[in-house]
């Protein structure tokens, strides 16, 4: 079924990424930073260097496998600080309306109208470099389409009579939207999340690019492409691996997170009494 | 003297691929007819088959369904191996549909004096102009106060009462010889429904307009029809004259419905009764579709006399 | 008369509609308009209308979903709303709600024994060995099979996840029940079962029902009194039989005259009118026109004028 297949190589491509990442110093016996002999630089792939080598003659498999690190850790987290704003700000506009609701949708406007990278940006130059200041710029920029999303599910969910009956039972609002309404929006919400990892992954890619991300010499998909951006007719390899890294794990979440939709749906999984 | 049936339902078959290649049959082997003018009801739960059956006789049922067996006796033409290009032409002009919900029924982006002109310059060659005056009166035929205003106005701007008889004014706008009417009231307020009852037996009765109404409101075939065919589990399982099957049902199913029914002032007569629960009076409801009744048609009173 | 268990006292619901930005323009709709109802217990009090008479937001006033614009609600003489009501978990021992839809009134993702639970969790200091007994109590007195609580909504018919709503508002031991059109949405064969369920239980534990519907059938058969509602008001109140043997108003006379009978038709020939019922002396009907209302009015003064010992109609001056 083409659900599966989802799963399945969304699944793989993903465990791929995650597992190269975690497993980086096992599956290579170089340092990505410190093992450059001059004498290696741009040696095309071959036994020796399994993705050649760049500029500086580091080992551009180990880099690729370090660098998974840096993404990964900057897709997750800024996704989860994104999609916890969003649906923190998302169901309380629904669920409580008025005043509250009109204030997160013109917040919601104002963050969909500032390009994202710029802001992004913004909030980078105010933190300095780093990790954490990446993680914080990208966590604040992208929660608008999931705050949507959510609002929307809660005003369509608010009307069905399981949320009314939890409030006749005695039900808190906190729990109900915790309880009742987040659950029901799981689908979208994760699909989202998904999208958004790789989108995370591809601005700190363009941000590290621009030499305002994570810096050299620790090695992350972005600044790798920066530092070969020369070598394009020279030594191609060094692009093409960070950029197909890069390519694989957008395309791996995005995938785990269509075919993961369909299975936390219970309708799918159990049948009628 | 024997009038011909309209509608010859003989022996149709609905069903509906079920993995392995197997079929499931949602309406098995049913046989029914309508005479020209009357008005016949099929009455059945949810699941029983009814409004498939109704898609079947006008062509409109959706892939996976098919009708896979029998035939459907319409004007002397077998409308089940009809190619679809003469079953576009028939439908509107010789049998038109009435739906349940008259909000999704219409276009909600034309008007409604658009949506019915077009009966006319579809089917019998009017120019718009001639089909806009055309649908004045025909709002007017269905007691919508102000037809001329009304013409330009869109769906959304009519109650649920009005849309339906909107929805009227087209399925008989070209005059058809049966009206198929899917639970027709069910969506509108009660006293909006008995209106709406009324003008469809009022126009169908002025204009000879056989009538197939499906239902699963007893009070309202009791109503509208001659007779009513009981549907369960795709099969008709009592077929009767109306006045017959509610004096004296013969089908245990039938006999359930009657009694699952709180009715209105029975409780003034005779007490609060415990209503009968169907499933404490039939054994086995795989078995319910064992024993079918028929009643024979009876010739008509004015047929007798020449 | 004992004093009733609950008691609606002049509740007006309004909602301002449509209009400019900054409310200039905005119309006020008089949902429900001056409603007055007593329950009394182990009764059963429906309240009948067609859609958009106010019926649904009476109910949810009283289920404290919906915040009255004035008036009162009194539960054993003390008042429901205003600074001094009860918090929403007390309330929730107090009414509870069947819902008209059962394919919407059970949360998708959540097993039925944690429906069924959470709300004893909430209220008590129950030990796990509690809850469920309680919750197979309940399936067992809804007349399901305790094992099958451990499945999702979705492998239930209609007509059993109507009884698992059912066990749910019954479950914290509520002395109101507020039926919401509860078999509306059910087939004719499922309809009887929980007509019948409804009854059962009502006597078993001494419930109170406040009932709404649009269908006279099951309100006849069901109701000890009858509250027939037009665009916001009250027009006739009584008992059940009063109502149904000599219905007054213009708007319940249209109500009952135009039901679909299937006994109509056996009895066709038989003179079929309703008796004459006009109306008190010195009274006009209020409203007598019963075909356009105009919701945004304000309504002309009336009131309900008794004509029987617990019949009362709402009349206006006929000066």
């Amino acid at each position: 079924m083409y659900l599966r297949f989802n799963l399945v190589v969304g699944g793989l491509l993903t465990a791929l990424v995650i597992l190269g990442g975690v497993f980086a110093p096992w599956l290579t016996s170089r340092d990505p930073i410190m093992d450059a002999d001059l004498m290696n630089a741009e040696i095309p792939p071959g036994a020796e260097f399994w993705f050649g080598t760049d500029t500086q003659g580091r080992d551009i498999f180990t880099r690729v496998l370090y660098g998974a690190r840096v993404s990964l850790t900057v897709g997750v987290v800024s996704q989860g600080i994104n999609s916890l704003i969003g649906l923190m700000l998302g169901i309380s506009a629904g669920y409580w309306g008025g005043w509250w609701d009109d204030f997160v949708n013109g917040l919601t406007n104002v963050m969909l109208a500032i390009p994202s990278l710029i802001f992004a940006l913004a909030v980078m130059a105010i933190l300095g470099p780093g990790l954490s200041s990446l993680l914080i710029a990208l966590g604040l920029t992208n929660w608008s389409w999931t705050c949507r999303i959510a609002r929307s599910s809660t005003l369509s969910l608010k009307s069905l009579g399981y949320v009314q009956a939890a409030q006749t039972v005695g039900y808190g609002d906190i729990r109900i939207m915790a309880s009742q309404l987040l659950p029901n929006m799981v689908g979208p919400i994760l699909v989202m999340a998904t999208l958004g990892i790789g989108s995370a992954v591809l601005s700190e890619a363009a941000l590290s690019f621009l030499g305002l991300g994570i810096h050299p010499p620790t090695p992350s998909w972005g600044n790798m492409l920066t530092d070969a951006r020369e070598l394009i007719m020279i030594a191609p390899w060094a692009t093409i691996f960070p950029g197909l890294a890069i390519f694989l794990t957008v395309l791996g979440f995005n995938l785990l997170g269509d075919g993961l939709r369909d299975v936390l749906d219970p309708h799918m999984r159990t049948r009628k009494v | 003297m024997n009038r011909e049936p309209l509608l010859d339902v003989r022996n149709l078959t609905v069903s509906l691929p079920a993995g392995g290649g197997r079929q499931h049959e949602i309406v098995r082997d049913i046989s029914f007819s309508i005479l020209p003018g009357e008005a016949y009801g099929l009455v059945g739960e949810s699941g029983s088959g009814k409004s498939v059956t109704s898609l079947a006789v006008i062509g409109l049922l959706k892939k996976p369904l098919r009708a896979s067996a029998g035939q459907i006796m319409f004007e002397g033409r077998d409308l089940r191996t009809l190619p679809a290009r003469a079953m576009r032409r028939l439908r509107g002009e010789r049998i038109a549909m009435i739906f349940q919900e008259p909000m999704t029924a219409l276009n909600p982006l034309a008007t409604v004096g658009r949506q019915i002109a077009e009966m006319f310059v579809l089917h019998q060659g009017k120019t718009w102009r001639e089909g806009e005056a055309l649908a004045v009166e025909a709002l007017r035929s269905v007691k919508v106060p102000a037809p001329e205003q009304r013409v330009h106005a869109y769906p959304h701007q009519m109650s649920g009462g009005m849309r339906q008889r909107v929805m009227i004014a087209i399925a008989l706008a070209c005059d058809p010889a049966l009206l198929i009417a899917d639970e027709p009231t069910t969506a509108l307020d009660v006293t909006v429904q008995a209106e709406v009852l009324k003008l469809i037996q009022e126009l169908c009765s002025a204009r000879g307009t056989a009538v197939l109404l499906i239902s699963h409101d007893l009070g309202v075939i009791a109503n509208m029809c001659q007779r009513v065919g009981v549907m369960y589990a795709g099969k008709i399982v009592e077929e009767r004259d109306t006045y017959d099957l509610f004096s004296d049902p013969w089908h245990d199913y039938t006999k359930g419905l009657l009694g699952a029914l709180p009715r209105l002032g029975s409780r003034q007569r005779q007490g609060r009764s415990r209503l009968v629960d169907i499933d404490s009076i039939i054994d086995d409801r795989s078995r319910l579709t064992d024993k079918l009744f028929f009643a024979p048609r009876r010739p008509r009173v004015a047929e007798a006399t020449p | 008369m004992t004093e009733p268990l609950l008691r609606i006292d002049s509740l007006h619901v309004h909602f301002p509609v449509g209009g400019k930005f900054f409310g200039r323009g905005r119309r006020i709709l008089r949902a429900v308009n001056g409603v007055s109802l007593d329950l009394h217990e182990g009764q059963c009090l429906s309240i009948v209308g067609e859609s958009g008479c106010g019926k649904s937001t009476t109910a949810l006033s009283v289920m404290g979903l919906q915040a009255p614009t004035s008036g009162d609600i009194l539960f054993r003489g003390k008042s429901l709303t205003g600074p001094d009501a009860p918090a929403r978990k007390d309330r929730a021992r107090i009414a509870q709600m069947v819902f008209q839809d059962p394919y919407a009134s059970l949360n998708p993702r959540q097993t039925v024994y944690s429906s069924l639970a959470g709300p004893l969790h909430l209220h008590g200091n129950r030990t796990r060995s509690e809850i469920d007994d309680r919750v197979a109590e309940m399936m067992r007195l809804v007349g399901l099979l305790p094992e099958h609580a451990r499945r999702y909504p979705h492998e239930f018919s209609g007509g059993q996840r109507q009884r698992i709503g059912i066990a749910r508002a019954l479950i914290l031991d509520p002395r109101i029940v507020v039926l919401d059109e509860p078999v509306s949405a059910l087939d004719v064969s499922i309809r009887a079962q929980i007509i019948n369920l409804l009854l059962d239980l009502q006597e078993k534990l001494s419930l109170s029902y406040i009932m709404i519907s649009h269908d006279l059938g099951v309100v006849e058969h069901m109701s000890d009194r009858v509250a027939v509602m037009y665009y916001g008001q009250i027009v006739e109140i009584g008992d059940w039989e009063p109502i149904f043997s000599r219905p007054t108003h213009p708007y319940t006379r249209k109500l009952i005259s135009t039901i679909p009978d299937p006994d109509a038709i056996l009895r066709k020939g038989a003179a079929e009118r309703l008796p004459e019922a006009p109306p008190p002396e010195g009274w006009r009907f209020h409203p007598e026109d019963v075909s356009t209302p105009d919701v945004y009015a304000e309504p002309a003064p009336s009131e309900l004028v008794q004509i029987g010992p617990d019949h009362r109609v709402r009349c206006r001056p006929a000066a």
